[in-house]
């Protein structure tokens, strides 16, 4: 692997449930939905962006995503679609783009934990230990490599040599040189990481009986800031977004978790409580499942909480999203005519099968019209559930009967065989189509349905994973994809060209901006303080000029505290730790000195040393 | 950092190359603009694209950081510069040497001061 500084940069849309892997170049994307993925690539990166995909699936994101909805049924509503911004809509996206800076601390945080301190387990623990969903997502992405199998320790071998390669060790380091003090949303990883590694680090600490693995450990914190239908409440109160309320109760849960004398013991009631319903009789979705059996245990949620939370969600859904929903009050312009606008809002009559379907499907009364927008919003959520993770621009050709060749336009040599059933309609001529891949569950088991779509039809399909044959979900994956495909044909509308729509304005955009920047701000505040109180005050106090993150107290190469981070997710003996740095080209010994120059210094404990036992604590 | 003469813009940094370049560059000889990402996405941390004004002490101290990151780092930039129609793209790795990327910017029209 080369070491490269450009950075591109992977995303996750928590608005679409779309994925971008930017930094793969097509070609190894169209390697991944053949299960061949190049031994170069990284599979830990994914796992950070799959990881964004689950905390998405949750109640607070439903509530976030439905605040989305709501922008764009009043942007595609008013009769200025198109041409026109409004003020109370703008007003709403600086909410709601401030609301999802105050969460991404965290989001980034859990996600960063995931790709750094979650090993999966080898054969010596498989048995016993208590798995997360973590764990399967890496062992079926380390099964796309090609010629690794599936025992358990090829899969924690594998894994190893990639956490121990020197870029996962420098993307761990540039977490550790985020700043202390970010002006944005896009600083705020360090703060965010150590947020999720300090209640990790409080459970070691605080408890002698600890066995958690940081897998099943991370689900817990996940869903005890995204399962808080409290918090849905807040979020799902109607008009503008309560942004300090919403702030002010994650600060305030975060703290009193990090500072509970049980945080532990809600870990792993929580763990063991979700593990016994999956057990005896598998889990609902959330939201169903907490109304018939209960709360989970360990999230500190009182039962009303719960019940107001969802009821709050549903009438919003009711009252600003679905048909009977409000729509945008401008008024229309007399001299304007607006086509698009027209076609968008203009009811649909029952009698059309799509639309009385619709109807039936949503219990949408008689007296309410449904009307195009309708069926664009309903998409979103409907591909809410499933990662998008995969959507590549294809040249295909017909190789034989039985096989298809696929290939990226410009690209030479990225010509990939399908093996498939029926490759009939296809000849050497290329024709262009489009590859999907989208992941279909968090959990355990794990699959991977690929889609290959060619004019709106499907051309092939295939699956990885533990049940690629339930054509249910497969089904309802395909009529999305489908739907979405016919909407953007017919409308010339994509989700991103939706959600881009007001800050193409650059008004609207400095008012967007200005907001999230803002709210980045004041919830790297809060948690300063919070992890001032929790022996990270020599790191919080305000640096200089220049802002570097652990670099403003750790004098010398950061990647090699970085690496005993990461070593330490696979051991915490210090015979076994002295040989993964070693493996990874580093010292255990010069890590533990450079701690001991910023205990001195800083009073802040980056490795605690306890006889043969050694924690990272970054 | 005034941009007046001719200024070297970097492809995106990472925030700890950031951090790196800073060990070698003055902080007033460079401006860093950050790469973010559009509302409601979430992602890889920030990257930074790097202003640098162009001299030949820049350039000494981006080959110096270059030669310690390690073997096989690339590093692609491009410079612009008043007088000069297009963009000079360049290619820079841990081998790169100073002289040798000023005698190819001044090949392309690029005059290259000495700087301090």
């Amino acid at each position: 692997m080369e070491p490269s500084i450009a950075a591109v940069r992977n995303s996750f849309s928590m608005r679409t449930g779309v994925a971008r892997l930017r930094s793969l170049p097509p070609s190894v994307l169209l390697d991944l939905a053949m299960q061949r993925l190049p031994s170069a690539v990284l599979t830990t990166p994914l796992v950070h962006e799959i990881v964004h995909h689950a905390c998405a699936n949750s109640a607070v994101n439903i509530a976030l995503q439905y605040r989305w909805l709501e922008l764009l049924r009043l942007n595609l509503s008013s009769p200025g679609f198109g041409y026109a911004v409004y003020d109370d809509h703008v007003a709403l996206a600086a909410d709601l783009a401030a609301t999802e800076a105050v969460f991404q601390p965290f989001a980034e945080g859990i996600a960063n934990f995931a790709e750094f301190d979650c090993a999966v387990p080898d054969s010596k623990i498989v048995r016993t230990t208590t798995l997360g969903f973590v764990d399967a997502l890496t062992w079926r992405l380390l099964a796309c490599k090609p010629g690794v199998g599936s025992h358990v320790d090829d899969l924690c071998g594998l894994l190893r040599k990639e956490q121990l390669h020197e870029q996962t060790v420098a993307r761990k380091k540039n977490i550790l040189c985020n700043p202390v003090y970010p002006s944005s949303g896009d600083g705020v990883y360090l703060l965010g990481y150590l947020s999720v590694k300090s209640l990790w680090n409080r459970c070691v600490e605080s408890d002698p009986s600890w066995v958690l693995r940081p897998a099943p450990f991370l689900h817990f914190v996940m869903d005890y800031f995204y399962e808080d239908w409290g918090l849905a409440q807040i979020l799902m109160t109607p008009g503008r977004i309560q942004v300090n309320r919403v702030l002010d109760r994650l600060a305030r849960r975060f703290e009193k978790l990090l500072n509970s004398s049980d945080l532990s013991g809600k870990a792993v009631a929580f763990v063991s409580d979700f593990d016994k319903r999956q057990r005896q009789r598998g889990t609902l979705r959330r939201g169903p499942e907490e109304l018939q059996h209960g709360g989970f245990a360990g999230l500190d949620l009182s039962k009303e909480e719960i019940q107001q939370g969802m009821r709050a969600t549903m009438f919003f859904y009711e009252t600003c999203i679905g048909p009977c929903g409000a729509v945008s009050r401008q008024q229309s312009i007399p001299e304007i005519s607006n086509l698009q606008h027209q076609i968008l809002t203009a009811a649909q009559p029952r009698d059309l099968s799509e639309v009385s379907a619709y109807a039936k499907r949503h219990s949408v009364p008689e007296n309410c019209a449904i009307r195009v927008l309708d069926f664009i919003l309903e998409i979103p959520q409907n591909k809410r559930p499933y990662c998008f993770l995969l959507d590549v621009k294809v040249m295909i050709t017909a190789r034989s009967a039985n096989h298809l060749v696929l290939s990226i336009a410009g690209e030479p040599g990225s010509e990939r065989v399908l093996p498939t059933p029926d490759a009939a309609g296809f000849d050497a001529t290329p024709r262009a189509g489009r590859l999907f891949g989208v992941v279909a569950s968090t959990s355990i088991p794990w699959r991977l349905y690929c889609m290959l779509m060619y004019q709106g039809k499907v051309a092939a399909l295939w699956g990885h994973g533990d049940q690629p044959s339930d054509s249910a979900e497969c089904g309802k994956i395909l009529q999305t994809i489908a739907t979405e495909m016919q909407m953007e044909e017919v409308t010339q509308l994509s989700f991103q060209s939706m959600n881009d729509y007001l800050t193409k304005n650059e008004l609207a955009k400095g008012v967007v901006t200005e907001a999230a920047d803002a709210a980045a701000i004041r919830v790297s505040e809060q948690i300063r303080k919070i992890l001032t109180n929790a022996g990270w005050s020599g790191l919080m106090r305000k640096p200089g000029s220049l802002d570097f993150g652990l670099r403003n107290i750790v004098k010398g190469n950061l990647a090699t505290l970085a690496a005993a981070g990461i070593c330490a997710s696979f051991s915490t003996t210090r015979p076994e730790l002295e040989e993964l740095m070693q493996l990874a080209g580093y010292r255990l010994q010069d890590a533990l000195e450079m701690s001991e120059r910023v205990k001195q210094e800083s009073g802040v404990t980056l490795i605690r040393v306890e006889g043969n036992r050694i924690q990272v604590r970054v | 950092m005034a941009n007046e003469g001719a200024v070297l813009t970097t492809s995106g940094l990472s925030q700890s190359d950031q951090a790196d370049l800073l060990d070698f560059l003055p902080p007033d000889a460079v401006e860093f603009r950050p790469v973010k990402l559009p509302p409601g996405e979430l992602g890889e941390p920030m990257t930074a694209i790097a202003i640098i004004s162009l001299s030949f002490v820049a350039i000494t101290s981006i080959c110096a950081w270059l030669s310690v990151k390690g073997k096989g780092v690339k590093f692609s930039a491009s410079v612009t510069a008043p007088g000069v129609s297009a963009a000079v793209d360049l290619t820079l790795t841990n081998e790169s040497k100073p002289e040798a990327v000023r005698e190819q910017l001044e090949k392309q029209g690029v005059q290259v001061p000495d700087g301090k």
